[in-house]
């Protein structure tokens, strides 16, 4: 490991001073360090306890779901009128806290809000463990788990097809592309990380898992550039699903006829909410995590000061709709709405609502304070209040509504039972393993991501005057000639500028097969080796259109062509009900085409690559930047490009074997 | 036995339109081979559904002949329909009961049997029966009229409960023993002369039993025959017998009635054949324009009944001021007519603001000379029943709202005379032929010790419960619909009670033991009805004269006379012997009957004026209980299960109160834990004795009063009845058994859970206001706009034609709120007919009770004296149903006809559906509610260990099987209706408008019509369930598509309203909104 040199920056004027996203404590190398230093040590006690409480309160929790499936979801408090309980309420919860991974990885990506790359490989995470949480619900609640899988559009003994007008089908759309498109943006992103593990890999085993995962990843620049053009995709798809998903999830409320359900608002209200819960939980979870693992610099209080200040707009978005829905069902005039949103107020459940209000409403108005967000205590307990409160939100809307319908007759009041609260206790065991598990085996922080935003502030800027002398040890490979047996020449450079200078020289000279490798991709590198406008998004055009067309026509021939059957006199075929369904495919399939489309123009997955033999590339993950000319290259000239690349400041010209 | 399948008739009038001879060519003879073959087929097809579905078809086969030549009637796999009867105290009802493959599967009413043929009542329409539609014209008829007794009797047939063995000492003994026995008395008695012989009995209609008794007291003169109800209805008969002079007894012809009277007679609920008043006192409340006249009835009460809350005017008043009140009646009613000779007595104190209503009252009756109807209940004394004949004979209405029936005075002696001799040890065999004396006889008889004093104990029972213990022979009662018997109804029609299946238990007859205690040469109980018709066919004379002078000898003599054979024959099939109806007798008043009155009305008027409300005394009130009835039905899940019509409270009774007497005692407000009300626990003192039991504040109620309803409490019932709250026999002594003053109530500070399925009564909130308006009041919320797309179904094909307009039928029902009057009966046909399950107490109180049909109770006015609305509520099959959007797997669809489809077989239980629908019709198999014992509903089947076997195991082998008992399952298997699906955890059901009974019309009809054509079934061919049941005949279901039908009449109707139209969801039941008819020149309510 090379010494980390201290790095020197003339002090900015005292208007522009800002705290660093990421504090520098010895060039991007000690990033590396750092985050992998949580999967490679030895494992912390305080994991062990975690680890184990969660692994009792999972089993805990398949229990009490083996109970539910043999018995019946009797078990459960859900009674005439409130068919629907904490199942749906956990349900609607968890994928709200689903919501923040996506939002942060893509939303604030598309907003350029670099202080994300901290914290997004976490959320992502986060994400998913929390929507097949949340999945995990609506299955095991249906009477009959066992036919769960008659919700899938494929041919069943019954001889019918899912009835696509139902929010209840658009939610399983929006939830499996949720999934999937989640996974897909969560592991594109530990792509060049997975690389990381491996080059650092001590042993056999976890070389060749990480190995394999990471798909021959090199950090080759020609790699970097679709896979930066399928991350931008990517992220201008889950932007749009993101809030898709929390619309949909909205709609098995708002579509239904029921007096507090039946709500335009529902949809943002509901998008909202999710982030606000999302971040919350976000929140929650990196506050301890960046003690415990020791990521204060790398998650700084900035970084928690910003996700608070973004917490408290959406407390602000939250709080908005809870009022907007008391006036709008004061303004209607209807006597059932109106009737709905006093019961929830004043009704059996007023602790609740008024819980939630304190919790998702008051509590966040902390965040006014600088004190209170640089605080990481009071951003905890705030953070845990926000869920709580979010917790109850979903619980007013759920059962408020349900327990307080049209005819007084049929009211009733719910609660739950020692079996709900155990099984919601299970979802956290399920969260909290797979979390941990996460937290051993995968970078907690997305390492190049971070390795960018720290390059601004450091002398590793492409942009930086800056330049480094060429090391000591950095002669010239005593081997002379190009032997038959190399792939080609590798020149070293400490600093992106270096190889942005080199790479600029290099495509003057004309030559085709060079490659430039870094740790993270390079702002400007693609100009300088004059690349092309990837072609990845034509991959994403056309699966989105395909997806499009293919949603649209499986619920047309399903419902109209293949099995007409009247439905609560809606038309047979509407496109407008089978657009939710539609567009969720159009995602999915848009996310399959860029991230194979970045993976077919990058020609991976490979098994091996030659550079990867070489001793030190192994850096070119880590902090250093290498120039490779390929030997078939027909303008290579071995001798004249050594010494251009010499000349351009290589600290080391050496030849690789194939 | 073998005799009994052969020999029963089916009921082909009614089977004829449903299954049809030519459905399934039933082979002529076993000689054709085709049909043959085809029999085969066909028998072998249904054995593989019975495999699959209902296991376990009881038809015994060493025991029953087979059907080596086929019936001519029967068709292998379609139901038949036997009519019979089911004896009910003092009279019957008439019924037709389904059989399929040989055990009873749904009870109906039986329409042909002239108790439900009600003629018109031109008096009531001004246009003489113009206001009347054309089906009404056609004959005014019931579907049937039942009571939910006789609904619910079905599951009672099946108890597993009921005693199966016979016993001596509480030891099995065998049958033969037990029946050695009786012979031995027999022969013990017939030295004596029946000296020390006493039979204890409960009321009966049976003229077999008459003429039993009448043969036994020739045998044993000595004998002692008592009978004891402790419900009884025979005050009636007594008051007019005095009256009269004569033995007769009351006829309420409450359809001729346009003023109507009661004083606490709640003749719509707990009197005696109430089934049938709710059917005449409907019928006067018929209205089709705004300018028809319809029955005013005024009540006076101190609990709510249902008839209290079908009173246009209703006071509320505590037993003890009722004598006042009626004497008071008296007092403004009879001078006018000229009765004035004996009425001036001091007149009766009434409370202040009473003097009003009564007078109003008063002026209606006399305006109303001859269409008015003064009742008296069972509970009010002989006086009161005397005044009440005085009024009617004053007024003018003996003989057209009411009239006077012939009875048999009864020979019996009451149960205290019994509790004497039993007391001075004079009983040598007491025989107990139904009845259960040791729970329900008076309190202060103390009759558990007292039946100790007999030596010998014989019991009847139908149950091993508390009256078992103190018997010492113990023989099991067969039940009615596995009996030979014959009883008379209300009008005085003979009839028959056929077996429809091998006794279960091997039941015996009350007349079979009855003949077997007497020494009687024949003791079949066949023959000894056989021998009675004989005899009253004779004596009838209408139907038979060939029998010649010696007929009704003796079976055996008249079983060769064919024409016998055809009456007999005849009186099976129809279910009654025609022109046996007891006529009306002319009566005129007993020379003493002035005495009698004034009498009556000194001893009323003359009572001390009870001390007002609020001073601190308190009335209790015993009633005979809307489910359990006098507590014979305690066992019965349906019956349990059953809301209360008033109160909604299933599993038990309660204490009830007056929110002003709980305020003065005290009372804490009812706590709740989830959806189980914990009702304070009252510890209610009369006379020394105490029973502890939960209050509950009902509205409507006469301050201070409680009502204690018997039938509950009970300590050993089985395993469906026992254990509910408390027992108000315990409280009840021979002098006061219907109501006493002076109660002390006490509060214990602890409370007692309630499963209520309607909780939410309160009035006052607007929200309640609003919904009892929806239930009353057309036309407050604006239409529903006209969608943005057309309904699929209105969408033309090809030729032009839309699938609405391909379809036969368009199915709807309408609802008249008028004429309902809340009784239940409904309920529970749909529980029978759709094989709803029971789900326990403890499922209620989570509210997950699984009724399709279910009455709402809606309260108008405030909330001391409220108005009360009851709205039978089930699915509405809407046309925009906002239940099919919302399944995810298609799982409940709709069709052209407009039936909103439940289909169980896909549905995964999203549960959806329930939530979108706004009236909550539907119903969620949370558990296995008909695999599983109420009490392990809980329990994994991963944990569960039945019978030696692990549940898993069980499964495994059988996954259709429950975790019950064997015994219990199989006799579950038998009950439930082989037509429709018993469904299984996990999936949503609700009301189908009985899709098992339209598809059999459907099919008969297209039979009938043919290859070619396509016809509609005609109006009235099809009834469901709840229709059919309803003695009101509130409930109509047709055609909307044929305008002539009923249905489509009531639909254009200015009452008819759908519930919560402004939604849009377009129902297909519609209601008809209830009308009062209040007295103009009256206050709605005095207090």
């Amino acid at each position: 490991m090379e010494t980390a040199v201290p790095i020197q920056l003339a002090p900015p004027p005292p208007e522009l001073a800002r705290v660093p996203l990421v504090a520098d404590r010895g060039g991007v190398g000690w990033l590396s360090d750092t985050i992998a230093a949580i999967t490679e040590g030895k494992t912390p006690k305080w994991w062990w306890i975690a680890f184990t409480i969660s692994l009792l309160a999972l089993c805990l929790g398949v229990a009490m779901v083996l109970y539910l499936v043999t018995t019946g979801v009797g078990v459960w408090g859900v009674n005439h009128p409130v068919m629907w309980g904490w199942a749906i309420v956990n349900f609607v919860w968890w994928i709200g806290i689903g919501h923040a991974g996506t939002l942060i990885s893509a939303i604030l990506f598309l907003l350029r809000q670099q202080w994300r790359t901290a914290v997004n490989r976490a959320a992502e995470a986060m994400t998913i463990f929390a929507v097949i949480c949340a999945a995990v619900f609506p299955v095991i609640h249906v009477g009959r788990v066992w036919f769960a899988w008659w919700l899938l559009p494929i041919p069943t003994a019954n001889g019918l097809w899912p009835q696509f007008h139902s929010p209840l089908m658009w939610d399983v759309f929006a939830i499996g592309t949720y999934f999937t498109v989640s996974v897909l943006f969560w592991y594109m992103g530990l792509l060049p990380d997975l690389a990381v593990m491996r080059e650092r890999a001590r042993n056999k085993a976890r070389k060749f898992c990480y190995g394999l995962f990471a798909l021959g990843w090199t950090g080759s620049h020609r790699h970097w550039h679709h896979y930066q053009k399928a991350y931008l995709v990517l992220a201008g798809l889950c932007t749009p699903l993101v809030l898709s998903v929390h619309s949909i999830v909205s709609l098995d409320f708002a579509a239904a006829q029921l007096p507090g359900w039946h709500s335009t608002i529902f949809p943002p209200y509901f998008v909202a909410g999710a982030i606000f819960s999302g971040l919350a939980m976000v929140l929650t979870l990196v506050v301890p995590l960046r003690k415990l693992c020791r990521l204060e610099d790398v998650i700084t209080t900035r970084h928690v000061e910003v996700m608070c200040k973004v917490t408290l707009a959406m407390s602000a978005l939250v709080g908005y709709a809870n009022l907007m829905e008391l006036f709008t069902a004061w303004y209607s005039g209807n006597p059932y709405e109106s009737r709905a949103l006093r019961q929830q107020a004043f009704g059996p459940y007023w602790w609740a609502y008024w819980t939630m209000m304190a919790c998702t409403v008051a509590a966040p108005q902390a965040f006014w304070f600088k004190r209170a967000r640089a605080n990481p205590a009071a951003v905890f307990g705030v953070a845990l209040l926000i869920n709580v409160g979010m917790w109850l939100e979903r619980f007013v809307i759920v059962v408020g509504s349900l327990s307080r319908d049209f005819l007084p007759a049929n009211w009733s009041y719910y609660a739950p039972t020692w079996v709900d609260v155990c099984t919601f206790v299970g979802s956290f065991g399920l969260f909290f393993t797979l979390f941990l598990l996460f937290l051993r085996f995968l970078p907690l922080v997305a390492i190049a991501e971070v390795k960018s935003v720290a390059a601004h502030v450091s002398r590793f800027s492409p942009h930086s005057q800056e330049d480094s002398a060429p090391a000591e040890d950095g002669k010239p490979d005593a081997a002379g000639g190009v032997e038959t047996g190399a792939y080609g020449l590798l020149a070293e450079f400490e600093t992106p500028a270096a190889a942005l200078r080199a790479a600029e020289a290099i495509r003057d000279q004309g030559l085709r097969r060079w490659d430039v490798f870094t740790p993270y991709p390079v702002r400007g590198l693609g100009r300088a080796m004059g690349l092309r406008n990837s072609g990845v998004g034509w991959f994403a055009l056309v699966g989105g259109a395909l997806g499009f067309l293919a949603g649209m026509a499986m619920v047309w021939f399903m419902n109209q062509r293949d099995y007409p059957i009247p439905i609560g006199g809606k038309p047979l075929f509407s496109p407008f009900s089978a657009l939710p369904t539609a567009f969720e495919t159009m995602v999915l399939l848009a996310a399959f085409g860029a991230l194979l489309g970045m993976l077919w123009l990058n020609r991976l997955p490979r098994l091996h690559h030659p550079l990867l033999k070489h001793r030190r590339f192994a850096l070119a993950t880590r902090d250093r930047f290498f120039l490779v000319i390929a030997r078939d290259d027909p303008k290579c000239d071995e001798g004249a490009a050594r010494k251009l690349l010499a000349a351009l400041g290589s600290c080391r010209v050496e030849l690789v074997e194939d | 036995m073998k005799r009994d399948s052969a020999l029963r008739i089916p009921h082909s009038a009614v089977h004829a339109s449903v299954a049809p001879q030519s459905a399934l060519r039933p082979p002529d003879s076993l000689d054709d081979p085709v049909s043959r073959r085809e029999f085969l087929k066909l028998m072998s097809a249904s054995f593989l559904l019975a495999g699959v579905g209902l296991s376990g078809c009881r038809r015994p086969e060493e025991k029953v002949v087979p059907f080596s030549a086929q019936p001519g009637d029967y068709v292998h796999g379609l139901p038949q329909y036997y009519a019979t009867a089911m004896p009910v105290r003092g009279s019957a009802m008439p019924l037709l009961v389904k059989v399929v493959e040989g055990r009873p599967v749904k009870i109906e009413g039986n329409p042909e049997h002239p108790i439900n043929q009600i003629p018109l009542t031109p008096s009531l329409s001004p246009g003489g029966g113009e206001g009347l539609s054309p089906n009404e014209r056609k004959g005014a008829r019931t579907h049937g009229a039942t009571d939910l007794f006789a609904q619910a009797s079905l599951l009672g047939l099946y108890d597993p409960d009921r005693a199966q063995r016979c016993t001596h000492k509480g030891q099995t003994v065998s049958r033969e023993r037990a029946l050695d026995f009786l012979a031995q008395t027999a022969k013990a008695g017939a030295a004596t002369g029946g000296r020390g012989v006493c039979f204890l009995m409960g009321r009966s209609s049976s003229p077999s039993r008459a003429r039993l008794e009448r043969l036994i007291r020739e045998k044993l003169p000595l004998a002692r025959w008592h009978e004891y109800e402790p419900v009884d209805f025979d005050i009636h008969r007594q008051a007019a017998t005095l009256a009269y002079g004569k033995p007769v007894r009351p006829f309420f012809r409450l359809e001729q009635a346009q003023r109507i009277v009661s004083l606490d007679g709640d003749f719509l609920g707990s009197e005696e054949d109430a089934y049938r008043l709710v059917w005449s006192y409907a019928r006067g409340r018929r209205v089709e324009t705004p300018a028809d006249q319809m029955s005013r009835l005024y009540v006076v009460e101190s609990l709510l009944t249902i008839t209290g809350t079908n009173a246009d005017h209703r006071l509320r008043a505590r037993p003890s001021q009722l004598p006042a009140l009626l004497a008071r009646l008296a007092q403004e009613v009879l001078p006018p007519l000229g009765w004035n000779n004996w009425v001036p007595e001091p007149p009766a104190a009434l409370p202040a603001g009473w003097q009003q209503w009564v007078a109003g009252c008063a002026q209606d009756l006399l305006a109303h000379r001859g269409r008015g109807l003064v009742m008296a209940g069972h509970r009010q004394p002989l006086a009161a029943h005397l005044l009440a004949c005085a009024l009617n004979h004053a007024l003018g209405n003996v003989g057209k709202t009411v009239v006077f029936l012939p009875a048999q005075a009864p020979e019996a002696e009451p149960l205290d005379t019994l509790a004497a001799a039993l007391r001075a040890k004079e009983v040598e065999t007491l025989v107990i032929l139904g009845g259960n004396p040791v729970y329900d006889a008076p309190a202060d008889l103390d009759w558990p010790a007292l039946q100790r004093q007999a030596r010998t104990v014989i019991r009847l029972g139908a149950y091993e419960d508390e009256s078992f213990a103190a018997a010492d022979w113990h023989l099991p009662l067969a039940h009615y619909l596995e009996s030979w018997g014959d009883a008379r109804t209300a009008d005085g029609t003979v009839v028959p009670i056929q077996p429809l299946i091998e006794p279960l238990f091997g039941g015996l007859t009350e007349l079979e033991v009855l003949a077997r205690v007497a020494g009687l040469p024949a003791a079949k109980p066949y023959d000894l009805v056989r021998e009675t018709f004989a005899e009253l066919v004779n004596v009838a004379g209408a139907e038979v004269r060939t029998l010649g002078p010696s007929g009704g000898a003796s079976a055996n003599q008249t079983a060769a006379n064919p024409a016998f054979e055809e009456a007999w024959n005849k009186f099976l099939h129809d279910g009654f012997l025609a022109g046996s109806a007891a006529q009306a007798v002319e009566v005129e008043l007993a020379p003493g009957a002035a005495r009698h009155f004034r009498e009556a009305l000194r001893e009323l008027s003359s009572q001390a004026p009870a001390p007002p409300a609020g001073s601190g005394q308190v009335d209790v009130v015993f009633v005979r209980d809307y489910r359990v009835d006098d507590g014979r039905y305690a066992n019965n899940g349906w019956l349990q299960e059953l809301p209360d019509p008033i109160t909604k409270i299933t599993w038990d009774n309660v204490i009830l109160l007056s929110p002003q007497t709980a305020q003065e005692l005290g009372l804490p407000q009812q706590s709740a834990e989830g959806n189980r009300v914990l009702a304070p626990v009252v510890r209610v003192e009369l006379a020394g004795r105490a029973v502890e039991g939960p209050a509950w504040v009902q509205p409507g109620l006469a301050d201070g009063v409680v009502g204690l309803a018997l039938g509950y409490g009970r300590p050993k019932a089985g395993r469906v009845g026992q254990g509910s709250s408390y027992n108000a026999y315990l409280l009840r002594a021979c002098t006061s058994p219907h109501h006493a003053v002076g109660v002390k109530l006490t509060l214990t500070g602890r409370t007692y859970p309630l499963a209520c399925t309607q909780t939410h009564w309160a009035t006052g909130s607007d929200s309640q206001r609003a919904a009892g308006e929806e239930a009353g009041a057309p036309g407050r919320v604006a239409p529903a706009a006209q969608p943005l797309y057309p309904n699929p179904l209105d969408v033309p094909d090809a030729q032009g034609l839309t699938p609405k307009q391909k379809a036969l039928h368009w199915w709807g029902m309408a609802i008249d709120l008028n004429a309902c009057v809340g009784c239940s009966t409904c309920v529970i046909a749909c529980q029978s007919e759709n094989n709803v399950p029971i789900v326990g107490k403890d499922q209620v109180s989570r509210r997950r009770e699984m009724h399709w049909l279910r009455l709402d109770r809606q309260y108008v006015g405030p909330e001391a004296d409220p108005q009360v609305v009851h709205q039978p509520l089930m699915c509405q099959h809407c046309e925009a149903a906002p239940c099919e959007n919302v399944c995810p797997v298609n799982a409940t669809v709709h069709e052209p006809e407009g039936l909103n489809l439940m289909v169980y077989n896909r549905c995964i239980g999203s549960r959806f559906c329930s939530n979108n629908c706004p009236y909550k019709a539907r119903r969620f198999n949370f558990f296995d509610y008909h695999r599983r014992a109420r009490d392990q509903l809980y329990r994994s089947p991963l944990a569960s260990f039945n019978e030696g076997e692990w549940e898993v195991k069980r499964w495994f082998k059988s996954r259709d099987r429950g975790s019950l008992p064997q015994a219990e399952w199989d006799l579950l298997q038998l009950a439930n209706n082989p037509d429709v699906t018993v469904r299984m955890r996990g999936v949503m059901e609700k009301c189908t408008y009985c899709l098992q009974r339209l598809q059999q019309a459907k099919i008969a009809q297209k039979v009938k019509a043919g290859p070619s054509a396509a016809a509609a079934v005609p109006d009235g061919a099809v009834l469901t369930a709840c229709q059919q049941a309803c003695p009101a005949g509130a409930i109509v279901f047709g055609n909307l598509k044929d305008p002539d039908s009923q249905i489509s009449r009531l639909k254009a109707q200015g009452r008819a309203f759908v519930l919560l139209e402004s939604l849009g969801t377009k129902p297909r039941t519609t209601y008809l909104a209830r009308r009062r008819n209040p007295n103009p020149a009256m206050p709605p309510s005095p207090c």
